[in-house]
């Protein structure tokens, strides 16, 4: 004899297809406060006394007050505080260092202090009711640009240079000074530029590049510490399968890293 | 205890008994030992000689005396007779009729007699809707009365096709229908299983450790439905011959070929064209097997993303009834490639997987069976994310060879399996060419594992002792461990309650960031000495249901403690400092229903789980895998005129998630400004609180309808997942901003999207 379905079963299958039927989705309530870590952006310049940095809180559904910034050398194995702010001057300050960076909410604190080639700097933020963050990186040394001549060819125009070396560098980004900011678009739309490893370098240039070139051609050498070349190398953000950077703040998010800008006009033969 | 003094008496030469008796009393999977209170002396037991499952419904007759017997659930018959030679004619639907003369026994024990599968006496279409009926029954018969592995279930390829697939059927997601297997979401074919992650099921094809176990992100397994003859997949209870994972094992078992002519199989689908070539040698006893897939959405003037490809051959001969060889091979390849458009960046990853094994099988009468099996499993997986082109990867590279022997000896109340595994072979995870990677920096290592297994068998009465223990040695870590596996189970009528208490070694283990979750190519990575190892305890309870030859059920309890499982959540930093250890405990408990045979089967299920973890802070959370209630159904109405149907739901609370707590973003050197720039890159800041999805709600329906067309056999189908629309939540963005506008947007899972397709046989 065939024993008979127990009818539990088909009332749980029937209810669970009803269940899975329905349309009504409660999203979760979005807590008031999450986090208490700072994101900061600060990239020294030793070509300048001053040093702005972009701080804002992760979570910034309250305010962030009570901001500190610290910079801290290292002599002897111990860091010697050098410079110190509590004061948030006009985040504009802070545009001409990290240009569309700037949002609203963020601060700009501008520590004063006289950066030596090649030594170790601690950047440490603090505020009200957050955590502290701080990040560590070398002043790159100065250098400077001693040629750069543009070889102009029918089939592929190339560009050599060299130039001294700098302290504490990493690599090197030279670059075609652009007419615009509307000029040509590669790598998501800055313009031609090239890593270099070492302190000179001769390598083809893109006719467009040369075509949106300011005249007269002006080459553009950017020294950049690891820490700060490793964060604007890296990440693949704004997409589906974001990979943040690759940072080194301690406590929170950013960079603190460091970098030096050098020109020189460019011969053309 | 006088029976444990008897049994040293009669294996006193076998140290590896003694060994076993000493670490407890008791026995393991050794198949054959029933204690159906049969009459009569003469008992015959017939099985597949290919998979050695009981086969019910054998019809026997015994023409010097006229008299005729069917076989019973577990392939038993017996005659009362005082006959030392016996005449016997055996028939059954999809079997090659058997006529022997067969001897009487010393002991009077059974005599097993194989039945070989024969493809002539009807068309393969109906064969199959016949076996349907009784082989997943007859499977988990087999698994039920072979060892004590609570939880354990076997999945044939008759029920992985009664799971409408998300455009073809799967075996993973066959699997995930089961109780106490959790999915994360619509898009993932990955078992999450006793509250562990998915790299703590370990996947074996042949008995051959497959690494990257899922095509295309892990949407759907590596393995060709219609190459895997059954999958068995062991639930945290886990038989002591298998080693090296936490939670699970997929045991994978590729099928033999026809015995007469050449068979031709295939099915075209949404995922793409499988062929499948079978057949018998000519020569000699033997049987062979072919197959490929083929997947891409290649269109016309639109580059695929992604292509995936599997390639199965088998060979099995049987060069005497007492010894049989089988080689499997199975080779697959994974691209995929995507430029986001606009944003100058892209995602690739690739993988492949080259698993091979050679088995040698000798059965020695019904009592000694033992194999030894050689295998290789290279496994190569490659990431790279980031801005288009540059060239900035992570690579994965495994190469595992190893042996595995056992014995198994059986007897009236006792039984012993034991064997060894020598496995090892090179490991390497490198982020190799700068920052900017999925992952940087590098983790090289030979993989060396040793170890010995016991697995014992006793039974008192209707108490079945089955303790086993598990010794060995991994050369990287410098670790030896012991991993004790010790179950029990007391019949009672039409019941079963079972108990087992283990503990689980894993030396490797997957490197993916578990809240960022980016998909490609599983990177797997070897402790090093000094670094912990992941360990989980367990203990498990079960009830289970037999009623008769259509009913089965189960009742089961559990819990489970882990130690050092390794998760990586970087946030700063993308290297192997960001590996952390956590640890935690699981419990649940699950309930399901099967029912095997009849116009209308399929199996319903409840389970709860409860799985939280602890960071390196001491931060409690709940892993995304932690989903607590899950109902899930699978009916189907078989062979009605030609049509079939088949019907999933599954209804569960909400997995947890991480609330985004705010952005940052990136900076890029910019020649237009001399300088640096605020990069169009965002970053989500994933905070330390949870929350959790809505709950989730999914009715997959898929119906099929047979037919001939002369030799060929064609069933076109229709699947259509989510049949119900229903929006069920995959993650959530989140703008941040002040309380006020602070707002979670759901990014949804499987939308209601039909596939159509067609399986064919020749």
């Amino acid at each position: 004899m065939r024993p008979r379905p127990p009818p539990v079963r088909l009332v749980l299958a029937i209810g669970a297809t009803v269940i899975a039927a329905c349309g009504d989705v409660a999203h979760p309530e979005f807590p008031r406060y999450l986090d208490d870590r700072l994101i900061v952006f600060a990239v020294l310049s030793p070509d300048s006394t001053a040093h702005p940095m972009l701080v804002w809180p992760v979570d910034y559904s309250d305010p962030l007050t009570g901001t500190v910034a610290r910079v801290y050398r290292a002599s002897d194995g111990v860091w010697t505080l050098v410079a110190e702010t509590t004061e948030a001057v006009d985040v504009s300050r802070c545009g001409p260092r990290y240009g569309g960076l700037v949002i609203g909410v963020a601060q700009c604190l501008v520590p004063a202090a006289v950066l030596d080639d090649g030594a170790s700097y601690r950047v440490e933020v603090s505020a009200d009711d957050r955590a502290t963050a701080w990040g560590v990186t070398a002043a790159v040394g100065a250098f400077h640009v001693e040629t750069a001549v543009l070889l102009r060819n029918s089939d592929q125009d190339s560009l050599s240079s060299t130039w001294t070396p700098s302290l504490a560098t990493h690599r090197y980004m030279a670059s075609l000074r652009p007419r615009s900011e509307r000029g040509v678009f590669s790598r998501g739309g800055e313009g031609w530029y090239i890593e270099v490893d070492d302190t000179s370098m001769t390598t083809p240039v893109p006719d467009d590049a040369i075509e949106a070139a300011v005249q007269p051609l002006t080459l553009d050498v950017a020294a950049f510490d690891e820490h700060l070349y490793s964060f604007i190398t890296s990440g693949n953000g704004d997409t589906s399968f974001s990979v943040p950077p690759i940072q080194n703040v301690v406590g929170g998010f950013g960079i603190v890293g460091s970098v030096r800008y050098r020109s020189l006009a460019v011969t053309e033969k | 205890m006088d029976r444990v003094a008897r049994f040293r008496q009669r294996y006193r030469h076998s140290s590896a008994l003694v060994v076993a008796i000493a670490l407890s009393s008791c026995p393991s999977p050794v198949s054959g030992v029933f204690q159906d209170p049969l009459e009569g002396n003469w008992r015959f037991r017939f099985v597949d000689r290919e998979s050695d499952a009981p086969l019910a419904s054998v019809h026997v007759s015994f023409p010097d005396m006229s008299e005729s017997r069917a076989s019973d659930s577990l392939g038993v018959a017996s005659l009362a007779s005082e006959a030392n030679l016996l005449r016997i004619v055996a028939t059954r639907v999809g079997y090659a009729r058997m006529d022997t003369v067969v001897a009487r026994p010393d002991g009077g024990t059974l005599v097993e007699l194989r039945l070989t599968r024969s493809t002539i006496v009807l068309t393969s279409l109906t064969v199959q809707a016949v076996r349907t009926g009784t082989d997943s029954r007859e499977l988990a018969r087999q698994m039920f009365e072979r060892e004590v592995a609570i939880g354990a279930v076997g999945m044939t390829r008759t029920e992985v096709r009664a799971v409408p697939a998300v455009a073809e059927t799967d075996v993973f997601r066959s699997l995930q229908s089961v109780s106490g297997v959790a999915s994360v979401n619509d898009f993932g074919a990955e078992l999450f299983v006793r509250g562990g992650s998915a790299d703590q099921v370990a996947v074996l094809l042949d008995g051959a450790p497959v690494f990257g176990p899922y095509h295309m992100f892990g949407m759907f397994g590596l393995f060709n439905p219609d190459v895997v003859e059954s999958a068995e997949l062991y639930k945290g209870s886990i038989p002591a011959r298998y080693g090296g994972s936490l939670s699970g094992v997929v045991s994978a078992r590729q099928r033999a070929g026809g015995t007469t002519g050449t068979r031709f199989s295939g099915g075209l689908s949404g995922v793409g064209l499988r062929a499948a070539l079978d057949g018998g040698l000519p020569w000699s006893d033997g049987r062979w097997l072919a197959a490929g897939r083929k997947a891409t959405i290649d269109l016309p003037g639109v580059d695929a993303p992604f292509a995936f490809h599997d390639l199965n051959m088998g060979l099995h001969l049987y060069p005497s009834e007492e010894h049989r060889l089988g080689i499997s091979l199975l080779a697959t390849e994974d691209r995929f490639s995507w430029d986001f458009l606009g944003v100058g960046e892209s995602l690739r990853s690739d993988w492949t997987n080259l698993v091979s094994s050679v088995t040698w099988s000798w059965v020695r009468g019904n009592r000694l069976t033992s194999d030894v099996t050689g295998y290789f499993s290279r496994y190569e997986g490659h990431i790279e994310v980031g801005e288009e082109q540059s060239g900035l990867s992570a690579r994965n590279r495994i190469g595992a060879g190893g042996v595995r022997a056992q014995i198994a000896v059986r007897g009236e109340a006792t039984g012993v399996r034991t064997g060894l595994l020598v496995e090892g072979g090179p490991v390497s995870l490198r982020g190799t060419t700068g920052p900017g990677a999925y992952m940087q920096g590098e983790t090289l290592g030979t993989y060396l594992h040793a170890s010995v297994f016991v697995e014992v068998e006793h039974w008192i009465g209707a108490l079945r002792l089955a303790p086993g223990a598990r010794l060995g040695t991994e050369r990287n870590s410098a670790r030896v461990f012991a991993e004790p596996r010790l179950s029990a189970r007391y019949h009672l009528g039409a019941f079963a309650i079972s108990g087992s208490l283990d503990r689980s070694f894993q030396f490797l283990s997957v490197l993916r960031d578990d809240r960022h979750v980016v998909p490609g190519a599983p990177m797997w990575f070897l402790r090093g000495e000094g670094q912990p190892v992941s360990t989980a305890e367990g203990a498990s309870v079960s009830l289970d249901y037999w009623r008769g030859s259509r009913w089965t059920g189960s009742a089961t309890a559990w819990t489970r403690r882990f130690t050092d499982i390794s998760s990586w959540q970087p946030e700063s930093v993308r290297d192997l400092s960001a590996l952390q250890y956590h640890g935690g405990s699981a419990y649940g408990w699950e309930l399901s229903l099967e029912r095997h045979a009849g116009l209308l089967r399929g199996w319903i299920s409840y389970q709860h789980g409860w799985v939280e973890l602890r960071d390196g802070d001491g931060r409690k959370y709940w892993p995304r895998w932690d989903r607590r209630h899950e109902i899930d159904a699978t009916l189907n109405l078989a062979d009605l005129l030609g049509f079939s149907a088949s019907l999933r739901t599954t209804v569960g609370s909400g997995t947890p998630f991480w609330f985004p707590a705010g952005e940052f973003y990136g900076l890029r050197y910019d020649p237009r400004r001399r300088g640096l720039n605020g990069g169009r890159d965002d970053f989500t800041i994933l905070s330390n609180v949870q929350g959790r999805m809505p709950y989730y709600g999914r009715v997959d329906f898929s119906v099929r309808y047979a037919f001939r067309w002369d030799t060929l056999a064609i069933a076109p189908f229709v699947t259509i997942p989510n049949i119900t629309g229903r929006q069920n939540v995959l993650t959530y963005a989140a703008r941040p901003g002040g309380s006020d506008d602070r707002k979670l947007t759901p990014r949804h899972q499987l939308p209601l999207f039909p596939f159509v397709g067609v399986d064919f046989r020749y």
